[in-house]
């Protein structure tokens, strides 16, 4: 099969198997960012924005997202998006790294609804990715910290 | 204490692993890649009578115990592990062959119209069943290994005991759950085998990889890719995989790549070793244990592994932290028809430390004791002698760790309180005091002699080469700390990349909490020499090797004397609030003290211990693996279930200085230590709040329901 | 090489023709398809072109559109009442990716034990708008029950009566984001000045039945003052049964469940839990 992504601004031509999933895309054209660490939508290593909704790409056929609209964490834009990678570390929340991406897209799009979250909000955002190293503590913070260097932006 | 090198410092690989740019194992892709997926057996023990493959399309190769050059045996403890099983299949998803092509989809067509014929023998699928030893997979008795050691005179102590007392305590398996699943590439160019991948020891795999294929030092070059998480489960297991890849990249000419699926992850690679513990205690007409007896015995599954030495620090770890003058321990793992058993952060010391602190529970218990009381009347000080007849030579601050605690949790106080609450949520807190013996257990540094090198590159810039790998507990972060302090360059000047072993000295594998307090010793010590000659030249190379320090004396037959040069030590409490209806148990907060010698990254050691707190206390409540069959019944994130954002408890902790002589800055060690205690802490709060015993972990709803006094 | 072929329907008309068959497996981009696997499968047909994710909210209706996500729907009630029943019962289902992927349609063709959205749909006696080889709208229990209404039809909408209620949802799960064993859902009118349970409707779903309105208990209780419930034993009007679950057996399972209605619905007499 056959479609165009936008997938961080740019436009590609893709050919994949009606039973691909948006994961197994991405990573085939060199979107590896985006990690395999599950299969079954519980880590959230995959995470991506399709068409602006944070949605775990190896829950997505490819096929049922047909010129869709894709943001890896490569592809964060504006003010809040290296505010928030910095938070990640300066905050002392990458240990292996694996989980990270997806933790800084999961953070994005929850500034991006709610610049001021509390805790449990927090919390809540970031349900869907799992951690091992950390637990969890300083990723919070970071969140924390993000929220705060990004609030009086835009 | 100001420009402390425990002030943090922002982690080097930060950058790069938040902004997606980092590498792990399946984001490379060679040109010409070939995926390899296993063949694996569906039962415990069996005989293969027959395999019947389907046609092989060309550029799709099958690759078994055949195709190897060299032995089809894993370099461990033993000689029993096969990379491609023989005959005889001992263990539900043991590999049998692979099937290597360019398309993965047709890759996994070929695998799964492949039928294998077997003839089914008897497994041996408990401990019991494997001390029965009535068709032995190992040896006649099914025993990998069995030690007993004893301190002072524990006959005569139980004889003349005013009580005695008794009890049994389980723990079960327990997943790394990594988030980067295991993979590996293998090449074969010009006679060099090269394969990259996740993993933590890059020599065991070389020297794997040569008993593997008979080929000399210089032709197998091991590479580490950033590794997405370990904590021991990438000890072993990485070379069975390398091997797997060396073989068909030598068979197909071509690099091959093999990840492993989560839910194959899952099933089938090394996960902590399950036991059972029977303890014995004699009391005195005072009220203290004169004499304790350990006995505990381990599943080891279907190959050796590395069982015996989690079998050794286990026993080492029996008796706790507590000074008690006449001992017994013995232990034993057991050969199992069950997947291998591995290492898993902590190596047998949780096992045994929910042991211990569960007994030192059930004697305050029987005995009417506060419990915490009790424990403390039996710490240990500095200048006792441990349970193998070595000495606790340097300072011990458990009293004040321990009043610390107590402050921070409001323990007392809560104590009072919660026994006296009725109705139906009931709270309790609980308290485990641990420590971790740092470096290899006994022999293991002398055997290993790791050797640390620094290279002068430029002026300002030099190289740290060690064969340690970073796994996200920091360690590309605080070695380069280390050097950069003592050569006083900015930080970002000292590299240090993945390991490569064509380029770097072994300084043994990145296990036993040894990274700091050993290679982090010799790398300072080179720094300083280093200091000391950097004008001499304008590229200079100083290496130091492990030298064991005459005063540690270790006795390996006997199991005498220091088995660790120096120890670690923590102490937790955990609160959790039980309602008596579901039983269901929330963690209403955590609290804990750690002396790690002197931190060299505060943040770095922080973030290892909120990590490893957290696993324990998955260990003790929610993380459940069980076996029907032989075979795991958790095959995926849904079935195995760890903490999630939502779960995880507010943590605080705060760390003591307690500089070490010979360790880096006054360093001692800290990956390991944080799991031991959060497993016996909970269990301790869980039974507090219910007025019952508690014996075994994980705790479920299911079985306090059943057991719980109304 | 799975042979699989997609397609696309731009309207209503045409996507009912294509799955009027049943030979077509229709797709609203949910989980239900990538966890089921693509056995016995030829062409699947996608529904994310077709107007259907619309949610409407207003007064005594709500309309939701097959294709709308468990956050849309989360995020438009809430907008006109936090408190809904549809809110409390999906906020905490799945994980927040996940619930940006799960549509009501699909959830409700899927039907998993584990769904967090029947509960409340049955106690707002809802009812599907079906397209296809079935075309009409049917009660959401005779859909669930019949099962030649599922094969070969598209749900369009689902279609609900509003009314003003206290709404609680318990999902019994091991750790806060996990699929629950069973969800027990209770509505109930507001209280009045007189303490009387009014308008209460209780659902259980996951039991072995799948799913089941307590309207024993309901009678029992509707028209009672409150203080009622601390004589009535839950388990004389609980006629439900579990299968045995990874969270536990089928006993502590009913056990749980009766311990988390009981618990609802002191919250709902204003009492503690």
């Amino acid at each position: 099969m056959k479609t165009k992504f936008t997938v961080n601004g740019k436009g590609i031509s893709v050919h994949f198997s009606p039973t691909d999933r948006l994961l197994d895309v991405l990573r085939n054209y060199g979107f590896t960012e985006v990690k395999e660490g599950c299969r079954d939508g519980e880590c959230g290593a995959c995470v991506v924005l399709l068409n602006g909704k944070l949605v775990n790409s190896c829950q997505v056929l490819a096929a049922s997202a047909m010129d869709g609209n894709v943001v890896t964490v490569k592809g964060l834009a504006g003010d809040k998006a290296a505010p928030i990678q910095e938070a990640f570390v300066d905050a002392g929340a990458v240990q292996c790294g694996f989980c990270t991406p997806g933790m800084v897209l999961a953070t994005y799009a929850l500034l991006r609804e709610n610049p001021e979250p509390d805790t449990g909000e927090i919390r809540r955002a970031l349900d869907g990715n799992l951690c091992r190293c950390t637990g969890y503590v300083k990723i919070i913070q970071a969140v924390q910290l993000a929220a705060e260097r990004t609030k009086h932006h835009e | 204490m100001k420009n402390s090198i425990s002030t943090p410092t922002d982690r080097l690989d930060g950058p790069e692993k938040a902004s997606g740019k980092a590498v792990y194992t399946d984001d490379i892709r060679p040109e010409g890649l070939l995926f390899a997926r296993t063949l694996r057996a569906d039962r415990p023990r069996a005989r293969i009578t027959a395999i019947r493959l389907p046609e092989i399309p060309d550029n799709y190769f099958i690759v078994d115990r055949n195709d190897v050059p060299g032995r089809n045996r894993i370099k461990m403890l033993e000689d029993d592990w096969p990379f491609f099983a023989g005959e005889v299949i001992n263990h539900v998803g043991e590999p049998i062959l692979l099937v290597v092509g360019p398309d993965r989809e047709k890759v996994a067509d070929i695998l799964n119209s492949i039928e294998v014929e077997y003839e089914d023998l008897p497994p041996v699928l408990s401990i019991d069943d494997a001390i029965a030893a009535k068709s032995p997979i190992f040896g006649d008795d099914n025993c990998f290994a069995a030690y007993s050691f004893r301190k002072g005179d524990p006959d005569t102590a139980f004889s003349t005991a005013k009580t005695v007392i008794e009890g049994e305590f389980k723990t079960g398996y327990h997943e790394q759950a990594y988030m980067e699943p295991q993979g590996m590439i293998g090449s074969y160019k010009n006679g060099k085998l090269t394969v990259t991948g996740s993993m933590q020891c890059p020599f065991y795999v070389k020297n794997a990889m040569m008993q593997l294929t008979g080929f000399k030092e210089d032709a197998v070059q091991i590479i580490q890719a950033t590794t997405g998480g370990a904590f021991g489960g990438k000890e072993e297991y990485p070379s069975l995989l390398a091997g797997h890849v060396a073989v068909a990249a030598i068979k197909t000419g071509k690099p091959v790549k093999l990840v492993l699926e989560r839910g194959e992850d899952l099933a089938v690679t090394t996960k902590r070793h399950p036991s059972v513990s029977r303890y014995r205690s004699a009391i005195d007409e005072n009220g203290r244990v004169i004499a304790m007896e350990a006995d505990i015995t381990l599943d080891g599954g279907a190959y050796a592994g590395l069982s015996a030495v989690v079998l050794q620090r286990a026993l080492f770890a029996a008796i706790g932290v507590y000074n008690i003058p006449n001992v017994t321990v013995r232990g034993r793992v057991m050969a199992t028809n069950h997947v291998p058993s591995g290492a898993f952060r902590g190596f047998g010391a949780p096992q045994a430390f929910f042991a211990v602190e569960m007994h030192m529970e059930q004697i305050a218990s029987e005995l009417g004791m506060n419990p915490l009381t009790f424990k403390e009347i039996h710490l240990v000080r500095q200048g006792d002698t441990t349970s193998t007849g070595g000495v606790l030579r340097d300072e011990i601050k458990i009293h004040e760790m321990l009043a610390k605690v107590l402050k921070m949790s409001n323990y007392r106080k809560k104590e009072g309180i919660f026994a006296s609450k009725k109705g139906r949520f009931r709270s309790g807190i609980g308290l485990a005091i641990y420590l971790h013996g740092c470096g290899f257990t006994g022999k293991g540094e002398e055997i290993i002699k790791g050797t640390a090198t620094i290279r002068k590159l430029a002026e300002d810039r030099a190289e740290i080469l060690i064969s340690n790998v970073e796994m996200g507990q920091g360690a590309q972060t605080t070695l380069r700390k280390i050097v950069a302090r003592i050569l006083e360059l900015p930080i970002q000047n000292i590299e240090y990349a993945n390991p490569d072993t064509d380029r770097v000295p072994d300084s043994g594998p990145t296990v036993a909490s040894r990274t700091v307090i050993i290679v982090g010793h010799l790398l300072e010590s080179a720094a300083k020499e280093l200091k000391k000659r950097w004008n001499e030249s304008e590229t200079l190379s100083v290496s130091k090797s492990y030298r064991h320090p005459s005063y540690i004396q270790w006795d390996q037959d006997k199991l005498q004397g220091d088995a660790y040069p120096a120890y670690s030590w923590g102490i937790v409490a955990v609160e959790v609030e039980v309602d008596t209806l579901t039983y269901e148990t929330a963690v209403k907060g955590v609290w804990t003290v750690h002396d790690v010698g002197i931190a060299i990254d505060e943040e770095i050691i922080r973030g290892q211990i909120e990590g490893g707190i957290l696993q324990g206390l998955g260990y003790a409540s929610l993380e459940v693996m069980d076996t029907a069959d032989g075979a795991y019944r958790q095959h995926s994130f849904t079935d195995y279930i760890i903490p999630t954002s939502v779960d995880a408890p507010v943590i605080e902790s705060e760390l003591i200085d307690n500089p070490y002589e010979y360790g880096p800055f006054g360093a001692k060690c800290a990956g390991e230590l944080p799991i031991a205690g959060a497993a016996p802490a909970y269990a301790a709060a869980v039974s507090h709040a219910l007025g019952i015993e508690i014996h075994e972990i994980p705790v479920k709803p299911e079985i306090l329901i059943k057991r719980a006094v109304k | 090489m799975e042979q699989l072929n997609w397609y696309y329907p731009e309207n209503l008309n045409e996507a009912a023709r294509l799955v009027k068959d049943g030979d077509k497996a229709p797709h609203s981009g949910g989980t239900a398809l990538i966890r089921r696997g693509f056995r016995g499968i030829r062409s699947i047909v996608d529904l994310s072109r077709l107007p259907m994710n619309g949610i409407e909210v207003q007064g005594e209706k709500i309309e939701i559109g097959a294709m709308c996500s468990y956050s849309e729907i989360i995020h438009e009630t809430g907008a006109v009442f936090p408190g809904h029943v549809l809110v409390q019962s999906l906020k905490n289902s799945a994980s927040t990716p996940l619930r940006n992927r799960i549509t009501a349609g699909g959830s409700v063709a899927a039907f998993p034990a584990w769904s967090d959205l029947i509960g409340p749909l049955l106690l707002l006696n809802a009812k599907v708008e079906l397209m296809g080889r079935e075309n009409g709208i049917f009660s959401l229990p005779e859909y669930l029950l019949r099962r030649e209404l599922r094969a070969g039809s598209l749900i369009t909408r689902i279609l609900m009566k509003n009314y003003p209620h206290i709404g609680l949802h318990y999902r019994e799960t091991r750790t806060q984001v996990d699929y629950p064993a069973f969800t027990v859902t209770v509505i109930a009118a507001p209280a009045g000045r007189n303490g009387v349970f009014q308008n209460l409707r209780i659902a259980v779903v996951g039991n072995r039945e799948r799913f089941r309105r307590l309207t024993e208990l309901e009678t029992a209780l509707n028209g009672k003052l409150f203080s009622h419930l601390d004589n009535l034993n839950i388990d004389n009007y609980f006629p439900v049964e579990f299968p045995d679950r990874k969270h536990g057996s089928g006993e502590y399972l009913k056990h749980a469940a009766e311990v988390a209605l009981k618990d609802m619905l002191n919250l709902i007499a204003g009492g503690k839990s």
